[in-house]
């Protein structure tokens, strides 16, 4: 197997778990945040030589020198992933506001990128699951934060070691059943893929109800909104975006289980249609701005797994699209309501108008730009992922062109009201001198609108980013057999 | 795309489209970059800019009269594309189209230059002329577009620029609720737009004007839809040319998009924005042609909004309301028009009504003062004769009639009762419900915390949702 020039890929983990642990000495708000984007930074910049690497190496997987064959592996699949979330963590540390530079949130989220990019690169079961414990334990570290009277709530509740624990008995059930047959346990993804995993159905079952159960799809929702309005909004976001959940199914359960995907996938993209649709009617009640955030994310973060599941080129392009989307829109949407939270100084509840729009009129453009996107606005990259999405799903899922039109709907109206709370009425709370958006957080949010813009203006640059990745999972769908009609 | 290959025509079709949206980009990214915006030269930019869209759009439509070309499609590849799908940019003007690019190009030109006087000092002027640009660009996007998939990127860049503008005043309370009022109905009707794209796909494999639709404009010949899928195409895309056009039951959206300044009123609510809703039904005659309950119901909504917006509009109270009323009357008449099959004439009707609503429009903020003019050139002759045409009819139900139209048919009413409230009411029970499914773990929400420093001492939840 080809291999990487350097050890990018153990440059790229442990550069922030390196940060995370002298984060959590400094004693300066300032010196932390610089720690932070130096490790975040180094890691960036890795993940972004391995994406180079990856596409000039063409089809080939690429194998990290110097670590035992069959641990760290990177292909088209995982490297731009790895490269999105690194960028996403990285300007979420540098956006941060200043006094949310709490040590152990800095060091979680540091731990969390490295866990994340961790599991991106694993090449095997037993690595990928252990960097997903990991990236919970990150997560669900125990803040210092004075006023966190519900910790276990935003940490997820029960939800998120649940899926921990239904990973663990997805990967023990492969072992037991390969060992039934008394052969070796095929934990690495290549053979997984090429000869499929034991275990049927059950083995299939709990890997897929982990990545349901982490990425809060509808009925494992409800630790998400809680998870949004009490936690830190930068760390919770960055563990959302991480979407594990979609690569365990992108990675694992439709290559190692092609015949019960066929049969089983339909009701994982029905569920992710029913979230969308659920948490955007759920919405409709919700004035808080940070649970609206939530159910938004929910919602259009629910059209990548039925993307994936539609088993078309244009499908899977098309949820790769949202996946990029999804991930900076609700990164920097965060961004900005976090900025704003802490420029009022009070957690905002979205009782009334705030008309913060006059006193912060290039944040107020950032968000709307940022939210439009997200619900497929023309012209930016959104309207394009919903397009693929749509195409992909025409002739397999034909549902999804009905639930995503309207959830995109009502989630549109959520955006705008959210927007309106937030920037538009008349200004009740005075300002002065508070400043508009810093430098430090308009080139992190303007690296966000050029994507996003330019995504939509040039849509081919992205598109042809991910379509290796795409038609790698279109062609093992169809060789699932999902395609009725293959085009 | 090669621009050296481009024939004329396709170049001015191209420059037409493309000015607007270079003028909003521009502006855009140099306030980005931190200039403040001067109002010279912000108005020398508008007006620049719809000079040269203008003069592009009359000398393609001169071209196209002399040469007798029935119309020009200017294909500029594909957006973006996947080995098995991609997405045409395709720019097509007929003769159905290019009068509507041609009145937009000068109405946007003139309502501009209105504007620079009319907002003079005011804080949002750059704001309103970047979603003038903006909105100049979606709409001629969709009059020139080659492909539904098309229309709608225009459809909805005029959508949210409308919404904006409306609540363009932004610090008052009332323009943002009605803002957020207008886009919830704006993106229901969006959805059918964009459902029924996805049906044409899914019947007739593309939503290409040129593959759908066969022959010269009007009386084109459909291909590849049968006639179930020709109703519910129709249906759906009179469901978003409804929302548009303000027709029943979306009526009530129209009179609250006022609290707009009055030129983006003029230029959306007089002349181009509610007329995309007719538009587009004109562009899909084919499909209401083959589907006569589609064609029956354009009528129906139709000739009920002529009739709610000629009542309501006889009891507005201020001069905008009127105007706003006295346009969906004559919108209603359009879609009637439509469905009766009278292409030519509602064409027409359409580019008339642009023009005569605009002027009415801008003149609104003066018709007291041209009023008092007139009765003064009259000396004081101008006297009402106090005949109405009401006063024929018995009292009860004049009454009965008034409380409708003042009410504006109790479309706002019905929409709240029947739609919004019952929707409402299945999201707080499903947000009660998750409450009770968490509830071991919550604590009460600290919503009371932000109340001292907003100056509510209550915390009372003053805004709270707008459905």
């Amino acid at each position: 197997m080809a291999e990487l020039s350097l050890p990018l890929m153990s440059l790229a983990i442990l550069a922030p778990w390196v940060a995370a642990i002298a984060v959590l000495r400094g004693e300066n708000p300032d010196a932390r945040r610089v720690t932070a984007m130096l490790g975040s930074g180094i890691s960036l910049l890795a993940a972004l030589e391995i994406l180079r690497e990856v596409f000039l190496a063409g089809e080939v997987s690429l194998a990290e020198p110097f670590v035992p064959p069959g641990w760290l592996v990177v292909d088209s699949l995982s490297a731009l992933p790895m490269a999105l979330f690194s960028a996403v963590a990285f300007g979420s540390l540098t956006a941060l506001p200043r006094r949310e530079l709490r040590p152990t949130v800095v060091s979680a989220a540091l731990l969390l990128q490295g866990a994340t990019l961790a599991a991106h690169a694993s090449a095997n079961l037993l690595g990928f699951a252990t960097a997903w414990i990991l990236s919970v334990l990150a997560f669900s570290w125990r803040q210092d934060s004075a006023d966190d009277e519900s910790a276990s709530l935003w940490r997820g509740g029960t939800l998120l070691p649940a899926s921990c624990v239904c990973l663990a008995i997805g990967v023990a059930w492969i072992a037991w059943s390969a060992d039934l047959h008394h052969a070796p346990a095929p934990y690495v993804f290549e053979e997984l893929a090429r000869s499929g995993a034991p275990g049927g159905v059950w083995a299939f079952g709990f890997l897929v109800l982990a990545a349901l159960l982490r990425k809060g799809v509808f009925p494992f929702h409800s630790w998400v909104a809680p998870a949004f309005e009490r936690g830190p909004l930068m760390l919770v976001v960055l563990f959302i975006n991480g979407h594990l959940g979609v690569y365990l199914v992108a990675r694992v359960a439709i290559p190692a289980f092609p015949q019960i995907s066929q049969e089983s996938l339909g009701i994982v993209s029905g569920l992710a249609m029913l979230t969308a649709i659920y948490a955007a009617v759920l919405a409709l009640a919700e004035v808080h701005p940070r649970r609206l955030l939530a159910l938004l994310a929910i919602s259009q973060a629910s059209f990548i797994l039925a993307g994936l599941s539609a088993g078309t080129a244009e499908g899977a392009a098309g949820a790769l699209a949202y996946w990029l989307v999804v991930t900076v829109a609700t990164s920097s949407l965060a961004a900005i309501l976090s900025a704003v939270e802490s420029r009022v100084g009070l957690p905002i509840t979205g009782d009334r108008f705030l008309g913060l729009g006059q006193r912060f009129p290039r944040l107020a453009v950032f968000f709307v730009v940022c939210g439009l996107a997200l619900v497929g606005m023309p012209g930016t990259l959104g309207f394009c992922a919903d397009e693929l999405l749509l195409h992909g799903a025409l002739q397999s899922h034909p549902q999804i062109g009905f639930a995503l039109p309207l959830a995109t709907a009502l989630n549109a109206y959520h955006l705008f009201r959210l927007f309106c709370k937030l920037f538009l009425g008349d200004p009740g709370v005075v300002l002065e001198g508070v400043p508009d958006a810093r430098p430090r957080e308009r080139w992190v949010l303007v690296c966000g609108l050029l994507l996003l813009i330019g995504g939509g203006l040039f849509p081919n640059q992205v598109v042809s980013l991910q379509e290796r990745a795409a038609t790698t999972i279109a062609a093992v769908s169809q060789v699932a057999g999902f395609l009725p009609h293959p085009h | 795309m090669d621009l050296a290959q481009l024939t004329t025509p396709q170049l001015l079709l191209l420059l037409t489209v493309a000015l607007p949206g270079a003028a909003f980009l521009g502006l855009a990214i140099a306030w980005l970059l931190g200039w403040t915006g001067s109002e010279r030269v912000i108005s020398r930019v508008t007006g620049l800019t719809y000079v040269a869209t203008t003069l592009s759009a009359f000398t393609l439509f001169a071209r196209m009269l002399g040469q007798s070309e029935p119309s020009v499609t200017v294909p500029l590849g594909p957006w973006f594309e996947v080995p098995t799908y991609s997405f045409p940019l395709t720019l097509f003007v007929d003769p159905l189209s290019m009068p509507l690019v041609l009145a937009t190009s000068v109405l946007i030109g003139l309502v501009g230059t209105f504007a620079q006087r009319y907002l003079h000092r005011e804080k949002g002027f750059l704001r309103f002329f970047l979603l003038l640009h903006l909105f100049g660009f979606g709409s001629v996007l969709v009059f020139s577009a080659g492909s539904y998939d098309l229309i709608i990127c225009g459809w909805e860049l005029v959508g949210i620029t409308s919404v904006m503008l409306i609540a363009f005043f932004q610090d008052r309370r009332r323009p943002v609720e009605n803002a957020i009022r207008v886009f919830a109905i704006y993106r229901s009707a969006d959805a059918g737009l964009l459902i029924g794209v996805f049906l044409l796909h899914h019947a007739a494999g593309s939503a290409m004007f040129s593959e759908l639709f066969q022959g010269p404009w009007p009386g084109q010949a459909l291909t590849g839809l049968d006639g179930a899928s020709a109703t519910a195409i129709g249906l759906l895309f009179l469901f978003a040319g409804a929302g548009k056009a303000a027709q029943v039951p979306f009526s009530g959206w129209l009179p609250r998009a006022m609290e707009g300044p009055t030129p983006s009123s003029a230029i959306f609510y007089g002349a181009i924005s509610v007329h995309a809703g007719a538009y587009l039904l004109l562009r899909s005659e084919p499909i209401l042609r083959a589907s006569s309950v589609a064609a029956w119901a354009v009528i129906a909504i139709g000739a009920v909004t002529a009739i709610v917006g000629g009542l309501s509009g006889r009891a507005a109270a201020d001069v905008k309301t009127a105007l706003a009323q006295a346009s969906l009357a004559q919108l209603g008449l359009i879609f009637v028009e439509i469905g009766l099959g009278l292409t030519w004439l509602a064409l027409l009707h359409i580019s008339g009504h642009m023009v005569i609503r605009t002027l009415q429009f801008l003149r609104a903020p003066s018709v007291l003062r041209d009023y008092h003019r007139i009765h003064a050139v009259a000396e004081g002759r101008i006297a009402s004769d106090e005949l109405y045409y009401e006063a024929m009819l018995p009292a009860g139900l004049r009454a009965w009639l008034y409380r409708l139209a003042s009410d504006r048919g109790h479309l706002d009413t019905i929409l709240d009762r029947f739609f919004i409230g019952p929707l409402l009411a299945l999201a707080r029970l499903l947000a009660d419900l998750e409450r009770r499914r968490v509830s071991p773990f919550e604590t009460p929400r600290p919503s009371a915390r932000l109340a001292p420093v907003l100056g509510d001492p209550n915390g009372r939840a003053e805004g709270g949702h707008h459905g």
